[in-house]
C-alpha cells in the first residue's frame, strides 16, 4: 500500500516539475511576443497577429500549469495566526483536513471547467484573431487542476500519517 | 432565507475558513460557490465555477502582471537591485529610514509606467524587500512601505481604475488621469514624513549606515544606469506612444532580460529561478483574484452592497454628513470586496448623489481611488498584502496587516486633506482646456 | 433559475437580467423600462432584477451564463465569443446598415427567415437582437479622405474581418481592449480607431480624436436572450406577453436609442471641433475593391461549415436596400 503511494508520488512529482517548465516557457513566450509585436508595429508597420489573445491565453495557461507546484511548495497565501496556538499533532490534523478541503474544491473546479470545455466544443467557440478553438485550453486547464487535486491529496496523506505516527 | 442573510453568513464563514488556514483563494471560491448555490441554485453556481477561473485568468489587464513581476525578478537576481540600493545607501543611507523612503519614491516613479496596483506592488516587492532585509530593516516596516508605495500605481497616471471611473461616470478621462498626479505625490510625501518620524522614535526599525565619502557616492552612480535605462525605455515608450502601459510590462521584462545577458549577470540557474518564482507568484495571486471574482458575484447577488448604499443615500443629512457616511460605507465595503466590484455595484447610486450634492465628479473619482487603496491593505480581503506575502514568504500576512496600520492612518489623513482642500485634486485638471 | 413561489395560476417569478454595460449606460435604463413594462403586463408575476457592469458574468460569458441557467436573461456582444454566431456575424460585415434601427430590424428579420440561426442560440430563447449605429473611422492627427491617406496608419480594429480589409487597404490593424483605446489614441500608440459614434461618446474618445471618416464600415451586434428552461417554466400567457413585448418591437426601439445617442455623439463631437468627412458613393466603390475579398472570405468560411452563407449575405444586402 505504502509502496503504491510512494510510486504514484514519484510520478506526480515528475508531472508537477514538467508543468513548472511549461509554465516558464509560456511566461517567456508572452514576454517575447509582446516585445516583437511592439517592435514590428513601430519599426515595420507589421504587428504580430494575435498577440493580444496569445498573451491572454499564455498568462492563463502559465497560471494553471504553475498551480500544482505553487501548492506543493506551500506558496498559496494563507493567514495562520490561530494555528500557532495548537500542538504539533493538532496542527497536522488541521493541515490534513485543510488539504482535503482544497482537494474537494479543486475537484469540482476541474469537473466544471471540463464541462464548460465540452460546451465550448459544441458551440465551436474560437479566439478572435487567430480563430483558435477554445475548448482544448479548457481541457488542459481541467487536467492541471486534477494534478493540483492529487498534490493536495498527497499532502493530506503526509500530514495525517505524521499526526497518527506521533504519540 | 433572504439573500442578505445568506450574504452575511457567507462573510462570517469566509473569515472562519481564513482563520483555519484554508488558502485565501480556496476559501473565496468555496464560499462564493456555495453562497451562489443558496441564493440561486447548485447548477448555476457550478457553472460559474466552470467559467470564471479561465475567463478571469485570461483577461488582458491581468495577463501583464507576470511580466512586471518578471522584470523585478531579473533585476533582483542579476544584482542590479542590490546595486541600486547600494547607491541610494551611499547618498541617503545616513538619513533616518533612507531605504524605506527610497522604496516609496521608487514606487512613485514606477507608477508612471504601471497602471495597476498589483503590478507596482509585485515589482517593487521583488526589487526592494531582499535589499531592505539585507540592511536589517524591520520586516513590518519594509513590507508596509511596499504596500503603501504600490497604491500609488493607480493614483499617478496611467491608471486603469481612473479610466474605468471615467467610463462609468462619463467624466473626461484625460482630466481624471491628470487629477490623480498631485494627490499621488502628496501621499508619497506623507508616507515619507511618517517613515522619518517612526524611525526617529524607534531607530531600530531602520539601522543607519555610516556616511559615505563623496568619491564612493559618485562611484555608486555607475551601477544605477540599468535602472535609468529601463525607466527611460518604459516611460519614454509610453509617453511617446510606442506602446501601452500594459505592453510596458512585456517590453520592460525583455529589456531587463537583454541587459542581464549583455552584462553577463544572470546565470542559467538564476534565469530559471526568475521564471519559476514569477510563475508561482503569479499563480498564487491569480488564484486569489479568481476567488475574489466568484465571491464578488455572490456578494452582488446578496444585494448587500446596493442595500447599504441606498440606505445611506436616503438619509436626511447635510451634504458633508452624507459624504462622510458614504466614505465610511466604502471603507467597510473595502474590507470584503475588490475595488472594481465596489465601483460597479455602488457608483450608479452614489455618483449621481454626489454630483447632486454639489461635489466635483473628477474630485470624487480621486477620492474613491484613495478609499479603494485603503481597502487593498486591510484584512480580510487585502490583495496588496497577499501579493507581498507571496514574495516575502518569511513574513506572514497578519504581520504585514499589522505593520501597515501607520500607513493606513496616513492614507486617511491624505483622504481628509483632499476632502477639506478639494483644490489639491481639481486645480491641475482645471488648467487643461 | 430564479425563484418561483407556487405552481398556481398566479405564479411569481423573480428573474435576473445580466449584462456588461456600465450601470450608468443608457442600456441599463432600457432594461429597467423593459423590466417594469413586463412586470406591469404580467400583473406583477414576473419581476426582473438587473445586474449591470458584468457583476454576474464576464462580457464573454454572458451567453454561456444564460444558456446554462446561471442567469435568466443575458445581453452581450456576439463578437465577444467568436465562432459561436457564424450567421449572425453577417451584420458585422461592412456597409450592412446606415443606422442602428435598420441594422437591428434586418438582423431580427434574418434570424426569423433562416431556421439555421436557431442552432446559434441553443439553450436560450432569443428575445431580440440589435446593432449599434455603424462603425466609422476616427483619427487623431490626420484626416482620412482617401485610401492613400489611410496607408501606413495604425488603426485599432474591432474584428478580424475589419483587420483583414484594413490590411488590404494598406493600414496597420491593431487589436487592443476598448478600455485601452483612449490612452492609446492620446499617446499615439494608434493613429485611429473603428468604432460606432455611440462608443465615441461612451468612452470619451471625442476628447482625443479630431477627424471622422464616415463609411459604415462595421456594426457591433448584440443579443438579448432568455434561458430556455426559465422561459418554459412560465405560464403560456406570460410567455406570450414576453414575446409581445420583445422581438421586432424591442429591436426597433433599441436601435432608435442607439441612433439617438449616436446623433448626440455627432453633435457633441462637432462642438468639440471634430471634422467629419463622408465618403461619397464613388469613393466607397473604390474602397469596396479592397474590402470585397473579405466579404467573399466570410461567405466561403461560413459555407464551409455547411451553413447558407451566400444566401444569408445576399438577403442581408437585399434588406439593406442597396
Ligand atoms: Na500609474
Ligand atoms: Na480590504
Amino acid at each position: 500500500m505504502s509502496k503504491v503511494f510512494e510510486r504514484s508520488e514519484e510520478v506526480l512529482d515528475k508531472i508537477i516539475t514538467i508543468q513548472q517548465v511549461i509554465a516558464n516557457v509560456f511566461l517567456f513566450f508572452i514576454m517575447a511576443i509582446i516585445t516583437f509585436d511592439v517592435l514590428g508595429r513601430n519599426l515595420f508597420n507589421q504587428p504580430l497577429k494575435g498577440t493580444y489573445e496569445l498573451t491572454e491565453l499564455g498568462a492563463a495557461l502559465l497560471v494553471f500549469f504553475a498551480l500544482a507546484m505553487t501548492h506543493r511548495k506551500g506558496d498559496h497565501i494563507t493567514i495562520d495566526f490561530l494555528l500557532d496556538r495548537f500542538s504539533d499533532k493538532m496542527k497536522r490534523i488541521i493541515n490534513g483536513m485543510v488539504e482535503i478541503v482544497v482537494a474537494i474544491v479543486v475537484f469540482f473546479m476541474a469537473r466544471h471547467i471540463f464541462e464548460n470545455g465540452v460546451r465550448m466544443m459544441e458551440r465551436n467557440s474560437t479566439t478572435t484573431d487567430l480563430a483558435l478553438p477554445v475548448h482544448p485550453f479548457l481541457f488542459i486547464i481541467a487536467f492541471t487542476l486534477v494534478i493540483f487535486m492529487f498534490t493536495a491529496i498527497v499532502k493530506a496523506f503526509t500530514y495525517l500519517r505524521l499526526a497518527v505516527n506521533e504519540k | 432565507m433572504s439573500p442578505e442573510l445568506i450574504g452575511v453568513i457567507g462573510i462570517i464563514v469566509l473569515l472562519l475558513l481564513f482563520v483555519f488556514r484554508i488558502p485565501i483563494g480556496i476559501s473565496l471560491i468555496f464560499v462564493g460557490t456555495v453562497g451562489l448555490a443558496f441564493i440561486r441554485d447548485w447548477d448555476s453556481a457550478l457553472v460559474q465555477l466552470g467559467t470564471t477561473p479561465f475567463s478571469t485568468a485570461s483577461s488582458y489587464s491581468l495577463s501583464v502582471i507576470p511580466l512586471f513581476i518578471l522584470m523585478g525578478m531579473f533585476l533582483s537576481y542579476s544584482g542590479f537591485g542590490r546595486d541600486l540600493y547600494t547607491a541610494v545607501d551611499a547618498w541617503i543611507g545616513h538619513i533616518k529610514g533612507g531605504l524605506a523612503m527610497t522604496t516609496i519614491g521608487t514606487s512613485a516613479l514606477f507608477s508612471a509606467i504601471s497602471g495597476s496596483v498589483n503590478a507596482t506592488t509585485a515589482t517593487m516587492a521583488r526589487i526592494s524587500l531582499p535589499e531592505m532585509k539585507k540592511y536589517r530593516y524591520d520586516d513590518a516596516l519594509s513590507t508596509s512601505c511596499v504596500a503603501a508605495g504600490g497604491t500609488l500605481g493607480i493614483l499617478i497616471p496611467p491608471s486603469v481604475i481612473l479610466v474605468l471611473y471615467g467610463i462609468l461616470t462619463m467624466e473626461p478621462i484625460g482630466k481624471l488621469l491628470i487629477a490623480g498626479l498631485v494627490p499621488g505625490l502628496l501621499q508619497m510625501l506623507l508616507f515619507m514624513i511618517l517613515i522619518y518620524v517612526m524611525v526617529l522614535r524607534k531607530p531600530t526599525l531602520a539601522p543607519v549606515t555610516e556616511k559615505k565619502l563623496f568619491m564612493v557616492k559618485i562611484k555608486s552612480l555607475s551601477s544605477v544606469w540599468p535602472f535609468v535605462f529601463l525607466f527611460a525605455l518604459s516611460i519614454g515608450g509610453i509617453y511617446y506612444g510606442y506602446f501601452t502601459p500594459t505592453e510596458a510590462g512585456g517590453v520592460g521584462a525583455f529589456g531587463a532580460f537583454i541587459l542581464t545577458i549583455l552584462t553577463r549577470r544572470l546565470s542559467w540557474k538564476h534565469f530559471k529561478t526568475s521564471l519559476s518564482e514569477t510563475t508561482r507568484l503569479t499563480a498564487s495571486i491569480f488564484f486569489i483574484i479568481i476567488g475574489a471574482d466568484i465571491f464578488s458575484k455572490f456578494l452582488a447577488l446578496s444585494t448587500i452592497p446596493v442595500k447599504i448604499t441606498h440606505f445611506v443615500s436616503n438619509l436626511a443629512l447635510p451634504a458633508t454628513g452624507i459624504l462622510m457616511l458614504i466614505l465610511v460605507v466604502y471603507l467597510i465595503l473595502g474590507l470584503f470586496l475588490e475595488g472594481i466590484a465596489i465601483f460597479v455595484l455602488t457608483l450608479p447610486v452614489v455618483y449621481p448623489l454626489i454630483t447632486m450634492l454639489g461635489f466635483d465628479g473628477i474630485w470624487f473619482g480621486v477620492v474613491m481611488i484613495l478609499v479603494m487603496n485603503i481597502g487593498l491593505i486591510t484584512p480580510p480581503m487585502g490583495l496588496s498584502v497577499y501579493v507581498i506575502s507571496g514574495v516575502a514568504k518569511d513574513v506572514p500576512a497578519q504581520r504585514i496587516f499589522k505593520g501597515v496600520l501607520p500607513m493606513l492612518l496616513m492614507m486617511i489623513v491624505c483622504l481628509l486633506l483632499i476632502v477639506i482642500f478639494p483644490e489639491v485634486v481639481t486645480f491641475l485638471p482645471n488648467l487643461m482646456r | 433559475g430564479g425563484e418561483s413561489s407556487s405552481s398556481s395560476e398566479g405564479e411569481e417569478h423573480e428573474l435576473d437580467f445580466s449584462h456588461f454595460f456600465p450601470p450608468t449606460h443608457f442600456m441599463e435604463e432600457e432594461i429597467q423600462t423593459f423590466a417594469s413594462d413586463l412586470e406591469e403586463a404580467t400583473d406583477g408575476r414576473i419581476k426582473i432584477t438587473s445586474y449591470p457592469g458584468a457583476a454576474l458574468a464576464a462580457p464573454d460569458e454572458q451567453f454561456n451564463a444564460a444558456a446554462t441557467g446561471s442567469v435568466d436573461f443575458a445581453l452581450s456582444v456576439h463578437g465577444y465569443t467568436p465562432g459561436e454566431f457564424p450567421l449572425t456575424s453577417v451584420m458585422e460585415l461592412p456597409f450592412m446598415a446606415e443606422t442602428a434601427v435598420k441594422g437591428s430590424k434586418n438582423l431580427w428579420q434574418l434570424m426569423n427567415e433562416f431556421d439555421e440561426f436557431n442552432d446559434e442560440y441553443a439553450g436560450t430563447v432569443p428575445l431580440w437582437l440589435y446593432t449599434t449605429d455603424p462603425g466609422q473611422l476616427f483619427t487623431v492627427d490626420k484626416q482620412v479622405k482617401s485610401i492613400e491617406d489611410l496607408k501606413g496608419m495604425k488603426i485599432r480594429s474591432p474584428s478580424p474581418e475589419t483587420s483583414e480589409w484594413l490590411e488590404a487597404l494598406g493600414a496597420t490593424p491593431v487589436s487592443m481592449p476598448m478600455n485601452e483605446n483612449f490612452e492609446a489614441l492620446e499617446r499615439g500608440v494608434v493613429d485611429g480607431t473603428i468604432a460606432p459614434w455611440e462608443a465615441v461618446k461612451t468612452w470619451g474618445l471625442d476628447e482625443v480624436i479630431n477627424y471622422a471618416t464616415v463609411g459604415n464600415f462595421y456594426s457591433t451586434t448584440m443579443f438579448v436572450v432568455m434561458n430556455k428552461d426559465a422561459f418554459n417554466s412560465l405560464s403560456e400567457e406570460d410567455q406570450a406577453t414576453i414575446q409581445e413585448l420583445t422581438g421586432e418591437k424591442m429591436a426597433n426601439k433599441t436601435g432608435e436609442v442607439f441612433d439617438q445617442f449616436g446623433n448626440e455623439a455627432v453633435e457633441q463631437a462637432k462642438e468639440k471641433g471634430v471634422e467629419i468627412y463622408e465618403l461619397t458613393e464613388d469613393e466607397l466603390a473604390e474602397w469596396s475593391e479592397y474590402i470585397n475579398p473579405t466579404i467573399e472570405n466570410w461567405i466561403h468560411n461560413v459555407e464551409e461549415k455547411g451553413l447558407p452563407g451566400q444566401e444569408v449575405y445576399d438577403r442581408a444586402v437585399e434588406l439593406s436596400g442597396k
